[in-house]
């Protein structure tokens, strides 16, 4: 797999500060309370996504990345509404998401959609390809004629074969479905896509033909991707810009080259230094920060900084006050003490 | 290992032979009574509601199975009698089903409390126990067929409430049906196109199975006199009628053995349907 960056152009800093973000959330939680027999009243609620903000531009892709548990898959739920955030804003074009009812939220959906992870398990196994695609067409209220033109379209610009349209999801294979499931995102053109892990559940040797299939279709019709992943290699393949989760809360925000040239976050400098270097000779060499211990309960997440019980650089002062999110040059951080940029 | 050796050790023949059979015999069973129940008219050798001979005469090659108290030919009494419990059990099985899988449906999809609603009357009705149930409100609409049908559809509906509901709540969590919501599909399709066609196979297992159950609550039914009014030749109703005269064993004989054979049969199909459509069992 090659990992040169995108070739589109991103978009430039002054673009950024002009024209208003596509997709921006502010300050949004979701918590989930604790329940079951031994749950005890009043028991603290796991939260889940512990208010993140971000923003979105017009045709960029923002990288979302972090292990698993952190909040990644709850936050594109909530973008998406398949939950109801508990607080804040996700707004879409200037559209508050999060205080629609369901029809009005119907509406938005032509302009949000979403690929999942597991192609195996997000296509309705009884529903034939064509129909797959052909289901979020509904919202536009096509006729018979334009829907089936439209699936064709969508086939041949995922690279699959008009053949595959009278299938069903397990006579394909991994990489297949996956074009099904874009093929489906696509099919209303959407503003924003979002990119729920999307390659991996599949073999490496096809990752990368679906990753640059993304890619070539964002340059051609202009949206916008927040992808999901926890491999750091295929996030910098796809990203303009790169967002680092941590248990619920967003530690770094940088352009893509800017968070894997200089991270400014300790957790985001340990998260690199995991990613094995191809050069033998440079792995062996390579200088690597091994964190300790596991990601801390949600429930009960450590006072102050959130990352501070497996941070090398923790001090007094990271107990006692939780670092607020600070920009420096082009970094977006939230740590009392980060790394030299 | 010699090179000749198979990779992979085959089922034995004979092991799939046994697994199979009991489906083929019950399939073989069911078949004959269907036909029975459609053509026995044609030629069963006497009316099965006139008294044609001698009255509680044993078998004989005039009188196959003997005849009853009344002098009525017990084998044409029994053919007949296919009329009365397959037809039954079909009615109840279906309806029974259906309005059950309506029900549990909606309880499933919407939730709240509509679904604790409909959730709390099932297990009002399934808190009775199902004989008793079915002879007190056979008895309070009076004794006949068509009123111990009805009281068997009260009695069965909420199995497969239940039932519905409980597989409407697992495929609803399924990943491709949050992709339907993500893409916008409206509430009615998402339950009609996404989720109930993952939803059937325990039903129809279940109501393969229960169909035995139900010509054997109708034969219980008829024989404590709330089924079939007495000249019908029912089969519950023709175990009652040999229960008074035991002295004279084939009168219940005949059709103790055809609720016997009808109910293991569809036992037997029952589980042949289950090994088929569980997905589990392939893969072993």
């Amino acid at each position: 797999m090659t990992m040169d960056g995108p070739n589109h152009a991103s978009p430039s800093a002054d673009a950024k500060s002009i024209a208003p973000p596509l997709l921006s959330v502010r300050e949004l939680i979701k918590d989930f309370a604790s329940s079951g027999v031994f749950a005890l009243a009043g028991s603290n609620p796991i939260r889940a996504v512990a208010g993140v903000s971000f923003d979105v531009l017009s045709g960029e892709t923002l990288g979302l990345v972090g292990e698993s548990g952190c909040g990644k898959s709850t936050l594109t739920r909530c973008i998406l509404r398949l939950l109801t955030p508990t607080s804040g804003s996700v707004s879409l074009g200037g559209v508050d998401l999060a205080g629609l009812d369901a029809e009005a939220m119907r509406n938005q959906r032509k302009h949000l959609q979403v690929v999942f992870q597991d192609p195996y398990a997000s296509l309705h196994p009884r529903m034939r390809i064509g129909d797959i695609i052909a289901e979020p067409l509904r919202l536009l209220n096509l006729s018979r004629r334009a829907s089936d033109d439209r699936v064709k379209e969508l086939v041949d610009l995922v690279k699959l074969n008009r053949e595959h349209l009278e299938r069903f999801p397990h006579e394909l294979s991994g990489g297949q479905r996956q074009r099904v499931g874009i093929a489906r995102a696509l099919s209303v053109n959407p503003k924003m896509v979002l990119l729920d892990e999307p390659v991996s559940a599949l073999d490496v040797s096809i990752q990368a033909g679906i990753l640059n299939l993304l890619m070539d279709l964002q340059e051609r019709l202009g949206h916008s991707y927040l992808f999901v992943a926890h491999n750091l290699s295929t996030v910098r393949h796809i990203s303009n810009r790169v967002a680092v989760m941590y248990l619920g809360k967003i530690m770094e925000i940088a352009p893509r080259d800017q968070l894997f040239g200089a991270p400014r976050h300790p957790y985001t400098a340990a998260l690199l230094s995991a990613v094995p270097v191809a050069d033998p000779k440079v792995e062996r060499r390579r200088q690597r920060i091994v964190l300790s211990g596991e990601i801390p309960s949600p429930a009960a997440p450590p006072s102050g900084c959130r990352f501070r019980t497996r941070c090398w650089k923790a001090k007094e002062v990271c107990s006692t006050t939780e670092p607020e999110l600070r920009s420096d040059g082009a970094s977006t951080f939230a740590c009392h003490f980060p790394q030299a940029s | 290992m010699s090179a000749s050796a198979p990779l992979i050790a085959r089922r034995p023949r004979t092991k799939w032979f046994w697994s199979v059979l009991p489906g083929y015999f019950g399939f073989t069973i069911i078949s004959f009574w269907i036909v029975a129940a459609l053509t026995a008219r044609f030629w069963i050798p006497y009316s099965p509601f006139d008294t044609v001979g001698s009255r509680l005469t044993p078998p004989s090659f005039d009188h196959l199975f003997g005849t009853d108290a009344l002098g009525r030919d017990v084998f044409s009494r029994t053919m007949a009698g296919a009329l009365y419990s397959i037809p039954i059990a079909f009615v109840v099985v279906t309806i029974g089903a259906f309005i059950g899988c309506v029900l549990g449906a909606f309880a499933g999809f919407v939730g709240g409390w509509r679904s604790a609603v409909v959730m709390r009357l099932v297990d009002i009705t399934l808190s009775f126990p199902p004989m008793l149930l079915a002879m007190a409100v056979a008895a309070s609409f009076g004794p006949g067929l068509t009123t111990a049908a009805a009281a068997m559809i009260i009695v069965w509906w909420p199995l497969y409430a239940r039932l519905m509901q409980a597989q409407v709540l697992s495929v609803i969590r399924m990943e491709h049906v949050e992709a339907a919501i993500a893409s916008g599909v409206r509430p009615g399709r998402l339950l009609l196109r996404h989720i109930l066609p993952l939803c059937w196979t325990p039903i129809l297992v279940n109501a393969t199975m229960d169909f035995g159950q139900v010509v054997l609550l109708a034969a219980s039914l008829s024989f404590i006199g709330l089924g079939a009014a007495p000249p019908a030749p029912e089969w519950g109703a023709m175990v009652s009628d040999g229960a008074v005269n035991y002295y004279f064993w084939w009168i219940a004989a005949a059709p103790g053995v055809a609720i016997l054979s009808v109910v293991l049969a569809l036992n037997f199909i029952g589980d042949r349907v289950r090994d088929i459509l569980d997905p589990r069992k392939h893969q072993s």
